[in-house]
């Protein structure tokens, strides 16, 4: 595949993002990245903002995608998003629930597809000395507290107490 | 476990992974896995409080005592150590750049004779970790794999179905696997292929870095090759990934020595000789120009042109030379003139 930039180098550097259900993919070579100042060690140091200004162009989209999550902070750990996009950092496990969306669109980018294949956890005997339950219905409480943080943002109150009770109902479990 | 054992006694011994009896080339120095792991249930470490900390560490110390394979190792408060401690556990691999500026709850778990060690509370609750001289993925991964599997046993990790292991910076998610290995590389270097072919690894989504990993300079032809990703792949495939790039590596470093030796037989020996006459005679020397100059004895010595001088000699002086080992070894604090002195000394001492 050939740079979209300067449309001689091969391209090494591949950027997708899907915006209301739309790919958009972009394709440099390495010289044009550098140009951008975008290397892949950007990546490591996840700031969506820096990854994301580098493309102007774009800016519509790195708009969109932040102002998603923007408004969002974690019950868990108050981590809002507008932190997690200076630091690239999430602040506990359910971060992953609540920034779901923003997720979706840049796992894919950073790592080959966006599902675990390795190894399968081993999880403790029933006597658990360090850490919550031992069984993990992490994932429920995960997609529950995705549906909250939605309910919330679309003023849906009765829907989020409702929610949120089942989240409680599941963490007492 | 042991508490803090004084890192005195890690000095005196040979770092375990630039042992020379295992090396299946002088070009891999050293295979590395580690695995980031959190506990559920808390907040991660750079966002939990000084409390939280201590807990996670006070928790995860009278938990794993119990498991057998953890009687033999120690366990250490990074923030009660003086700071030149803390610069020999960082340049004996044990613990990153950000582990030195420690905070409360901030540990190291060193297993016996180093054979693993667990930063506690740096960017994620566990940093598993094990280095091994040598080109060894899979063997370390076997290890690694088992070890984690223990701790799994009695600590809860933080995990879901769809994206594994979830840990502080979602580019480590998934399998939170990242495994390096480290090589010598001066031949590429002086044919000026370096930049080239580190360009191609990035195409291959793995990266490259220098000594001390993320963020630093590629001293003395020293290279670490990394997976970039760690979700979407199995451990074994990313691995496997690695593992053929690095064996390409070495065919094209041992390519580049062999048209050097043939195209200019002079320049190489030359380079070799310039920097042992450098290191013999040398009265200040620089831990960053040591390191170059060693880098280019061990060329020497693989090409024989030295007859007593031995990898392993010229291996250990490379960690010997770096400031925390250096101060240890002379048994004094010294600033960094008088340092550049002791070690001109030591090179010295060793090579001559």
């Amino acid at each position: 595949m050939i740079c979209e930039i300067c449309n001689v180098e091969e391209a090494g550097i591949h950027f997708q993002e899907i915006v209301n259900g739309n790919k958009m993919s972009l394709h440099l070579c390495h010289i044009c990245a550098d140009k951008k100042e975008l290397k892949l060690d950007h990546f490591k140091q996840f700031s969506i903002s820096k990854i994301f200004d580098k493309f102007s162009f774009q800016q519509k989209v790195v708009e969109d995608s932040v102002s998603k999550i923007s408004h969002l902070t974690c019950p868990f750990c108050k981590l809002t998003g507008r932190k997690f996009e200076q630091t690239g950092r999430f602040g506990c496990e359910h971060c992953y629930g609540l920034f779901r969306d923003l997720l979706n669109v840049f796992l894919a980018s950073i790592h080959k597809g966006g599902v675990h294949k390795g190894k399968r956890v081993v999880r403790p005997s029933e006597r658990s000395q360090v850490g919550g339950d031992a069984k993990g219905p992490e994932s429920d409480i995960i997609e529950l507290e995705h549906e909250l943080s939605e309910a919330i943002t679309h003023e849906d109150f009765e829907l989020a107490v409702e929610l949120r009770d089942q989240i409680k109902s599941i963490k007492k479990l | 476990m042991k508490q803090n054992l004084l890192i005195k006694d890690l000095t005196t011994q040979p770092v375990p992974w630039l042992s020379d009896k295992v090396s299946n080339s002088s070009i891999f120095i050293s295979s590395r896995i580690r695995l980031a792991r959190n506990i559920s249930g808390f907040l991660f470490p750079l966002r939990a409080n000084a409390k939280e900390r201590r807990t996670i560490f006070d928790q995860l110390q009278s938990t794993l005592e119990h498991i057998p394979e953890f009687q033999e190792s120690t366990i250490i408060d990074i923030k009660s150590l003086p700071e030149i401690e803390k610069q020999i556990l960082f340049e004996r691999h044990l613990i990153s750049h950000e582990h030195i500026n420690s905070r409360i709850g901030s540990g190291l778990i060193i297993g016996k004779a180093e054979s693993f060690s667990i930063m506690i509370n740096e960017e994620d609750h566990l940093r598993i970790q094990i280095l091994l001289p040598g080109f060894g993925l899979n063997k370390i991964w076997s290890e690694i794999n088992e070890l984690d599997d223990l701790i799994s046993r009695t600590v809860n990790y933080a995990y879901n179905e769809t994206i594994g292991f979830l840990t502080s910076c979602p580019t480590n998610v998934g399998t939170g696997l990242r495994a390096s290995v480290m090589l010598h590389l001066p031949g590429l270097v002086l044919t000026e292929q370096i930049k080239a072919v580190t360009r191609g690894l990035n195409k291959l989504g793995l990266a490259v870095r220098g000594l001390f990993g993320e963020g630093s300079e590629a001293f003395g032809d020293l290279f670490q090759v990394s997976n970039q990703s760690t979700l979407g792949e199995t451990e074994e495939q990313i691995i496997a990934r690695i593992s053929r790039v690095v064996d390409r590596l070495l065919e094209h470093e041992k390519n580049a020595r062999y048209i050097l030796l043939e195209t200019k037989p002079n320049y190489l020996f030359d380079y070799v000789s310039r920097a042992f006459g450098v290191l013999s005679h040398a009265r200040l020397l620089s831990s960053e120009e040591a390191l170059k100059k060693l880098s280019a004895l061990r060329v020497g010595v693989d090409l024989k042109m030295f007859k007593s001088l031995k990898i392993d000699a010229i291996n250990r002086l490379m960690v010997d030379i770096q400031p925390g080992h250096l101060q240890k070894l002379f048994l004094k604090k010294m600033n960094p003139e008088r340092r550049d002195s002791y070690r001109a000394t030591l090179v010295k001492k060793h090579i001559c």
